[in-house]
Protein backbone atom coordinates (compact mmCIF):
# COMPACT_ATOMS: atom_id res chain seq x y z
CA UNK A 1 0.00 0.00 0.00
CA UNK A 2 1.75 3.32 -1.09
CA UNK A 3 -0.91 5.75 -0.85
CA UNK A 4 0.01 8.36 1.86
CA UNK A 5 3.12 7.96 1.93
CA UNK A 6 4.86 11.05 0.90
CA UNK A 7 5.45 13.97 3.59
CA UNK A 8 3.14 16.25 0.98
CA UNK A 9 0.51 13.69 1.06
CA UNK A 10 0.76 13.14 4.70
CA UNK A 11 0.09 16.88 5.47
CA UNK A 12 -2.58 16.71 3.14
CA UNK A 13 -4.43 14.19 4.42
CA UNK A 14 -4.11 15.51 8.12
CA UNK A 15 -5.40 18.81 7.13
CA UNK A 16 -8.39 17.51 5.56
CA UNK A 17 -8.67 15.68 8.90
CA UNK A 18 -8.87 18.90 11.04
CA UNK A 19 -11.18 20.37 8.54
CA UNK A 20 -13.32 17.25 8.81
CA UNK A 21 -13.12 17.73 12.98
CA UNK A 22 -13.21 21.43 12.81
CA UNK A 23 -17.09 20.51 10.87
CA UNK A 24 -18.19 18.05 12.54
CA UNK A 25 -17.32 20.34 16.29
CA UNK A 26 -19.57 22.99 14.22
CA UNK A 27 -22.55 20.44 13.18
CA UNK A 28 -22.29 19.24 17.09
CA UNK A 29 -22.67 23.00 18.33
CA UNK A 30 -25.95 23.36 15.94
CA UNK A 31 -28.02 20.59 18.26
CA UNK A 32 -30.16 21.79 20.51
CA UNK A 33 -32.24 20.19 22.97
CA UNK A 34 -33.86 17.14 22.80
CA UNK A 35 -35.45 15.66 25.71
CA UNK A 36 -37.22 12.73 24.33
CA UNK A 37 -33.68 11.79 23.32
CA UNK A 38 -31.86 12.65 26.61
CA UNK A 39 -30.69 15.74 25.76
CA UNK A 40 -32.04 17.71 28.73
CA UNK A 41 -31.41 21.54 28.82
CA UNK A 42 -28.41 22.58 30.91
CA UNK A 43 -27.42 25.51 32.08
CA UNK A 44 -26.38 27.23 28.56
CA UNK A 45 -29.99 27.29 27.96
CA UNK A 46 -31.36 27.98 31.25
CA UNK A 47 -29.07 30.02 31.98
CA UNK A 48 -29.86 32.86 29.56
CA UNK A 49 -33.67 31.97 28.77
CA UNK A 50 -35.01 30.42 31.71
CA UNK A 51 -38.57 31.44 31.03
CA UNK A 52 -38.52 28.82 27.97
CA UNK A 53 -37.96 26.14 30.06
CA UNK A 54 -40.14 26.75 33.39
CA UNK A 55 -42.38 23.79 34.82
CA UNK A 56 -40.00 20.95 32.05
CA UNK A 57 -37.22 18.64 33.39
CA UNK A 58 -33.43 20.35 33.56
CA UNK A 59 -29.91 19.50 34.26
CA UNK A 60 -27.81 21.69 36.04
CA UNK A 61 -23.91 21.47 37.31
CA UNK A 62 -22.04 24.53 39.06
CA UNK A 63 -20.80 24.96 42.18
CA UNK A 64 -22.78 25.15 45.48
CA UNK A 65 -22.74 28.93 46.66
CA UNK A 66 -24.53 28.69 50.00
CA UNK A 67 -26.32 25.66 51.69
CA UNK A 68 -29.24 27.10 53.36
CA UNK A 69 -31.05 27.29 51.22
CA UNK A 70 -29.13 25.24 48.38
CA UNK A 71 -27.75 27.28 45.97
CA UNK A 72 -25.67 27.14 43.25
CA UNK A 73 -24.20 28.91 40.53
CA UNK A 74 -24.35 28.56 36.87
CA UNK A 75 -22.18 29.76 34.21
CA UNK A 76 -23.09 30.64 30.77
CA UNK A 77 -22.13 32.14 27.35
CA UNK A 78 -18.54 32.00 28.66
CA UNK A 79 -18.40 34.66 31.62
CA UNK A 80 -22.23 35.23 32.35
CA UNK A 81 -23.84 33.59 35.90
CA UNK A 82 -26.77 33.02 37.57
CA UNK A 83 -27.49 31.53 41.30
CA UNK A 84 -30.53 29.35 41.69
CA UNK A 85 -32.04 27.93 44.33
CA UNK A 86 -32.05 24.31 44.41
CA UNK A 87 -34.92 22.40 46.65
CA UNK A 88 -35.43 18.96 48.11
CA UNK A 89 -31.66 18.41 47.76
CA UNK A 90 -31.26 14.85 50.34
CA UNK A 91 -27.40 14.53 49.71
CA UNK A 92 -24.83 16.53 51.97
CA UNK A 93 -23.36 19.17 50.24
CA UNK A 94 -20.55 22.22 50.80
CA UNK A 95 -20.02 25.60 49.44
CA UNK A 96 -17.11 25.02 46.88
CA UNK A 97 -18.75 21.37 45.87
CA UNK A 98 -19.73 21.04 42.17
CA UNK A 99 -23.55 20.62 42.53
CA UNK A 100 -25.26 17.91 39.50
CA UNK A 101 -28.56 18.63 39.83
CA UNK A 102 -31.70 17.05 37.75
CA UNK A 103 -34.86 17.92 37.80
CA UNK A 104 -37.87 20.38 37.37
CA UNK A 105 -37.49 24.09 36.85
CA UNK A 106 -39.98 25.71 39.26
CA UNK A 107 -39.81 28.99 38.41
CA UNK A 108 -37.02 30.95 37.17
CA UNK A 109 -34.74 30.44 39.81
CA UNK A 110 -35.39 27.63 41.63
CA UNK A 111 -35.25 23.64 40.70
CA UNK A 112 -36.96 21.31 42.87
CA UNK A 113 -34.24 18.50 42.47
CA UNK A 114 -35.36 14.66 41.71
CA UNK A 115 -31.51 13.90 41.83
CA UNK A 116 -28.81 15.46 43.05
CA UNK A 117 -25.31 14.81 43.89
CA UNK A 118 -22.02 16.61 45.04
CA UNK A 119 -17.89 15.97 43.96
CA UNK A 120 -15.89 17.93 46.25
CA UNK A 121 -13.48 19.97 44.77
CA UNK A 122 -10.39 16.95 46.09
CA UNK A 123 -12.24 14.84 43.40
CA UNK A 124 -11.22 17.05 40.61
CA UNK A 125 -7.88 17.53 41.86
CA UNK A 126 -7.30 13.64 41.57
CA UNK A 127 -8.70 13.10 38.09
CA UNK A 128 -6.52 15.82 36.89
CA UNK A 129 -3.18 14.50 38.55
CA UNK A 130 -3.57 11.05 37.84
CA UNK A 131 -4.78 12.04 34.26
CA UNK A 132 -1.18 13.50 34.10
CA UNK A 133 0.58 10.36 35.54
CA UNK A 134 -1.14 8.63 32.66
CA UNK A 135 -0.41 10.89 30.12
CA UNK A 136 3.20 10.71 30.85
CA UNK A 137 3.12 7.04 31.02
CA UNK A 138 1.42 6.14 27.48
CA UNK A 139 4.20 8.90 26.00
CA UNK A 140 6.94 7.14 27.76
CA UNK A 141 5.76 4.24 25.97
CA UNK A 142 5.48 5.11 22.85
CA UNK A 143 9.00 7.45 22.45
CA UNK A 144 10.38 3.89 23.42
CA UNK A 145 8.33 1.66 20.94
CA UNK A 146 7.88 4.56 18.18
CA UNK A 147 10.35 6.82 16.37
CA UNK A 148 10.05 9.74 13.02
CA UNK A 149 11.23 8.61 10.36
CA UNK A 150 10.98 11.31 7.76
CA UNK A 151 7.37 12.30 8.96
CA UNK A 152 5.94 8.95 9.69
CA UNK A 153 6.23 6.71 12.77
CA UNK A 154 7.43 3.96 12.35
CA UNK A 155 7.91 0.79 15.00
CA UNK A 156 11.31 0.65 16.52
CA UNK A 157 13.27 -3.15 15.83
CA UNK A 158 14.71 -2.40 19.20
CA UNK A 159 12.92 -0.58 22.23
CA UNK A 160 14.38 2.57 23.10
CA UNK A 161 16.20 2.24 26.52
CA UNK A 162 17.55 4.93 28.58
CA UNK A 163 21.14 4.13 28.00
CA UNK A 164 20.35 4.36 24.10
CA UNK A 165 18.82 8.16 25.00
CA UNK A 166 21.84 8.69 26.75
CA UNK A 167 24.29 7.37 24.34
CA UNK A 168 21.87 9.48 21.59
CA UNK A 169 22.31 12.50 23.79
CA UNK A 170 26.10 11.91 24.12
CA UNK A 171 26.40 11.88 28.11
CA UNK A 172 26.67 8.66 28.42
CA UNK A 173 30.48 8.41 28.87
CA UNK A 174 32.34 11.76 29.88
CA UNK A 175 29.01 13.50 31.02
CA UNK A 176 31.22 16.85 30.22
CA UNK A 177 28.83 19.50 30.93
CA UNK A 178 26.40 17.70 33.84
CA UNK B 1 -14.76 10.12 31.86
CA UNK B 2 -13.21 7.88 34.33
CA UNK B 3 -9.42 9.91 34.95
CA UNK B 4 -7.47 8.76 32.33
CA UNK B 5 -5.20 6.33 34.01
CA UNK B 6 -8.25 4.01 33.93
CA UNK B 7 -8.78 4.58 30.31
CA UNK B 8 -5.40 4.27 29.67
CA UNK B 9 -5.49 0.77 32.40
CA UNK B 10 -8.16 -0.67 30.53
CA UNK B 11 -6.77 -0.47 27.18
CA UNK B 12 -3.76 -2.02 28.12
CA UNK B 13 -5.67 -4.78 29.53
CA UNK B 14 -7.64 -5.62 26.60
CA UNK B 15 -4.73 -5.39 23.83
CA UNK B 16 -2.46 -7.77 26.29
CA UNK B 17 -5.35 -10.35 26.33
CA UNK B 18 -5.47 -9.65 22.59
CA UNK B 19 -1.90 -10.38 22.37
CA UNK B 20 -2.11 -14.17 23.90
CA UNK B 21 -4.66 -15.03 20.21
CA UNK B 22 -2.69 -12.40 17.68
CA UNK B 23 1.17 -12.81 17.78
CA UNK B 24 1.99 -10.05 16.04
CA UNK B 25 0.07 -7.89 18.47
CA UNK B 26 3.39 -6.96 20.40
CA UNK B 27 4.01 -4.08 23.02
CA UNK B 28 4.20 -1.25 20.50
CA UNK B 29 0.61 -1.90 19.15
CA UNK B 30 -0.24 -2.16 23.27
CA UNK B 31 0.96 0.89 23.39
CA UNK B 32 -1.37 2.32 20.13
CA UNK B 33 -4.09 0.68 22.03
CA UNK B 34 -3.48 2.72 25.29
CA UNK B 35 -2.71 5.97 22.85
CA UNK B 36 -6.40 5.63 21.31
CA UNK B 37 -8.02 5.48 25.10
CA UNK B 38 -6.94 8.94 24.90
CA UNK B 39 -8.29 9.99 21.93
CA UNK B 40 -11.96 10.63 22.76
CA UNK B 41 -10.47 13.16 25.37
CA UNK B 42 -9.19 15.37 23.23
CA UNK B 43 -12.56 17.05 23.48
CA UNK B 44 -11.19 18.51 26.87
CA UNK B 45 -9.17 20.84 24.84
CA UNK B 46 -12.46 22.42 26.05
CA UNK B 47 -10.58 23.07 29.33
CA UNK B 48 -8.31 25.84 27.16
CA UNK B 49 -10.76 27.21 25.10
CA UNK B 50 -14.42 26.42 25.89
CA UNK B 51 -16.63 26.05 23.52
CA UNK B 52 -18.38 28.82 24.41
CA UNK B 53 -15.45 31.26 23.58
CA UNK B 54 -14.95 29.48 20.19
CA UNK B 55 -18.58 30.41 19.44
CA UNK B 56 -18.01 34.31 20.39
CA UNK B 57 -15.05 34.75 18.36
CA UNK B 58 -16.07 32.72 15.32
CA UNK B 59 -19.39 33.68 15.64
CA UNK B 60 -20.74 30.39 14.81
CA UNK B 61 -22.20 27.06 16.76
CA UNK B 62 -19.34 24.88 18.33
CA UNK B 63 -19.04 21.93 20.42
CA UNK B 64 -15.80 20.56 21.08
CA UNK B 65 -18.16 17.09 22.52
CA UNK B 66 -17.93 16.19 18.98
CA UNK B 67 -14.63 14.70 19.34
CA UNK B 68 -15.76 12.48 22.11
CA UNK B 69 -18.54 10.53 20.14
CA UNK B 70 -18.24 7.86 17.94
CA UNK B 71 -17.47 10.27 14.33
CA UNK B 72 -14.89 12.40 15.82
CA UNK B 73 -13.23 9.60 17.31
CA UNK B 74 -12.78 8.16 14.20
CA UNK B 75 -11.73 10.79 11.85
CA UNK B 76 -9.17 11.80 14.98
CA UNK B 77 -7.99 8.25 14.70
CA UNK B 78 -7.52 8.58 11.16
CA UNK B 79 -5.21 11.27 11.65
CA UNK B 80 -3.07 8.48 13.54
CA UNK B 81 -3.21 6.17 10.77
CA UNK B 82 -2.28 8.33 8.13
CA UNK B 83 1.07 9.55 10.31
CA UNK B 84 2.30 5.83 10.75
CA UNK B 85 4.24 4.09 7.81
CA UNK B 86 2.03 2.54 5.17
CA UNK B 87 2.79 -0.78 6.80
CA UNK B 88 1.34 -0.77 10.39
CA UNK B 89 -1.92 1.04 9.45
CA UNK B 90 -4.19 -2.00 9.05
CA UNK B 91 -2.93 -2.73 12.45
CA UNK B 92 -3.04 0.84 14.30
CA UNK B 93 -6.21 1.37 12.77
CA UNK B 94 -7.58 -1.58 14.39
CA UNK B 95 -5.59 -0.99 18.06
CA UNK B 96 -6.65 2.93 17.80
CA UNK B 97 -9.68 2.10 17.56
CA UNK B 98 -10.12 -0.73 20.00
CA UNK B 99 -9.02 1.99 22.78
CA UNK B 100 -11.29 4.71 21.53
CA UNK B 101 -13.79 2.05 22.05
CA UNK B 102 -13.40 1.15 25.24
CA UNK B 103 -12.83 4.58 26.51
CA UNK B 104 -16.38 5.82 24.74
CA UNK B 105 -18.26 2.48 26.63
CA UNK B 106 -16.30 2.96 30.04
CA UNK B 107 -17.53 6.68 29.70
CA UNK B 108 -20.90 5.25 28.85
CA UNK B 109 -21.32 3.62 32.61
CA UNK B 110 -21.09 7.61 34.47
CA UNK B 111 -23.36 8.50 36.79
CA UNK B 112 -25.59 11.18 35.80
CA UNK B 113 -27.81 13.38 37.48
CA UNK B 114 -30.34 13.07 34.37
CA UNK B 115 -30.11 8.94 34.01
CA UNK B 116 -28.61 9.58 30.79
CA UNK B 117 -25.57 9.25 29.32
CA UNK B 118 -24.38 10.68 26.04
CA UNK B 119 -24.77 10.72 22.53
CA UNK B 120 -21.23 8.18 22.08
CA UNK B 121 -22.94 6.69 18.56
CA UNK B 122 -22.93 10.25 17.27
CA UNK B 123 -23.65 11.40 14.04
CA UNK B 124 -25.45 8.06 13.58
CA UNK B 125 -28.02 9.17 16.32
CA UNK B 126 -28.46 12.02 19.31
CA UNK B 127 -29.81 9.72 21.77
CA UNK B 128 -28.35 9.61 24.96
CA UNK B 129 -28.69 6.18 26.25
CA UNK B 130 -29.75 5.33 29.90
CA UNK B 131 -26.67 5.34 31.96
CA UNK B 132 -26.47 2.93 34.92
CA UNK B 133 -24.32 5.33 36.73
CA UNK B 134 -21.75 3.16 38.10
CA UNK B 135 -19.27 5.87 38.97
CA UNK B 136 -18.22 9.33 38.97
CA UNK B 137 -15.52 10.68 36.80
CA UNK B 138 -13.96 11.88 40.00
CA UNK B 139 -13.87 8.44 42.04
CA UNK B 140 -10.75 6.58 42.06
CA UNK B 141 -12.64 3.27 42.11
CA UNK B 142 -12.48 2.47 38.32
CA UNK B 143 -8.78 3.20 38.42
CA UNK B 144 -8.39 0.50 41.54
CA UNK B 145 -10.17 -1.72 39.62
CA UNK B 146 -8.43 -1.11 35.98
CA UNK B 147 -5.17 -1.49 37.78
CA UNK B 148 -6.25 -5.24 39.80
CA UNK B 149 -7.28 -6.02 36.35
CA UNK B 150 -4.38 -4.94 34.28
CA UNK B 151 -1.62 -6.37 37.20
CA UNK B 152 -3.12 -9.79 36.93
CA UNK B 153 -3.21 -9.93 33.09
CA UNK B 154 0.49 -8.62 33.24
CA UNK B 155 1.63 -11.54 35.48
CA UNK B 156 -0.56 -14.17 33.43
CA UNK B 157 0.98 -12.95 30.14
CA UNK B 158 4.79 -13.30 32.15
CA UNK B 159 3.79 -16.55 32.99
CA UNK B 160 2.40 -17.51 29.60
CA UNK B 161 5.19 -16.07 27.85
CA UNK B 162 7.87 -17.82 30.45
CA UNK B 163 5.95 -21.29 29.66
CA UNK B 164 6.54 -20.51 26.13
CA UNK B 165 10.14 -20.46 25.86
Amino acid sequence: MSALSTRRSRVLAVAFLLATLFGLCVWFGSYGVAPALGAYPTEQVVGPTPDQYVGGPVTLAGPVVDTDPVTMRITYRGTEARTLTITDVETPVEPGDELRVFGTLVDEDTVAATTAFAVPPAGYLYTYVVSFVSGLWVLTRLATHWRLDAGALVRRTEPLTLDGVRTRLGVGGSNDDA
Amino acid sequence: MPDLLAHALIAYALATLLSWHYEWLSAPYVTVAMAGAFVPDLTKVDLLFSSELVEVVLGIPFDWFALHTLGGSLVSLAIGVVLVASSERRRVAALLGLGAASHLLADALLLNASGHSYPLFWPLSYLHPPTPGLYLSTDPEPMVVAAAVASVVFVATRLRTKRAE
